[in-house]
């Protein structure tokens, strides 16, 4: 499904979680991580006290949708697949990936780079690659 | 006072994670598919990021500690 060019939304957009990063940085003194808080909000992690501030960024996270839907007036765009089959093997796939990984696109591709950390251009040169190749592969083939 | 500032930090990510589309996946494979429906969207949300974190982890870096803990936990830079 074709979606529209946002730039000007997208760049101020992108602009707002590179300051979250840099607050969270300054406040906890930690990478704003998305795989990495969640996981470390799992088992076997939870067990650990390492990472005390996972939760109430999450909270802030999700308070951000009814947040949203009160200034806005309208929920987020969304389109989505309805195999709820394919989307849990999607989406272990993405958790997988992180761990192995050690991040995502917030912690590598965002907090990473800006680092210019050679593990995390690698990973997230890696990532891009590979979703370019499958995204090709099956819409193109 | 602490929990409070990071559940900001969290909804500020979101919102700008909404604001920018990538709450929404066809935005996100539609980056992906160069050779079809291409919406380079993705591309600016990232270097909108990074040109903010990029000054600003070396800002935040100047300090001596966090706000809120004893020191700076950040990965090693160029471990493999």
């Amino acid at each position: 499904m074709e979606t529209e060019f946002t730039p000007l939304s997208s760049l101020i957009g992108g602009m707002l979680i590179g300051l979250s990063a840099v607050m969270f940085l300054i406040i906890n003194g930690r990478i704003a991580g998305i795989s990495g808080i969640i996981s470390r909000l799992l088992p076997p992690s939870i067990h650990k006290p390492d990472f005390p501030q996972g939760l109430p960024f999450l909270a802030g996270l999700i308070l951000s949708i009814p947040t949203w839907y009160f200034i806005n007036g309208s929920r987020p765009v969304q389109f989505i697949s309805e195999n709820y089959l394919i989307l849990s093997i999607a989406g272990l796939l993405v958790g997988f990936g992180a761990v192995l990984g050690n991040g995502c696109t917030s912690g590598h591709g965002v907090c990473g780079i800006s680092r210019l950390s050679t593990r995390s251009i690698t990973a997230t040169g890696t990532f891009m690659m590979t979703s370019f190749i499958t995204v090709l592969l099956l819409r193109h083939f | 006072m602490r929990n409070l500032v990071t559940v900001f930090t969290g909804l500020i990510f979101g919102i700008g994670l909404i604001m920018s589309g990538m709450t929404n996946p066809a935005k996100v494979q539609n980056f992906l598919d160069l050779f079809g429906t291409w919406d380079p969207s993705l591309a600016l949300v990232m270097g909108g990021a990074i040109l903010i974190t990029m000054p600003g982890f070396w800002l935040v870096q100047k300090r001596q500690t966090p706000f809120f803990e004893d020191s700076f936990l950040i990965p090693q830079k160029n471990k493999s």
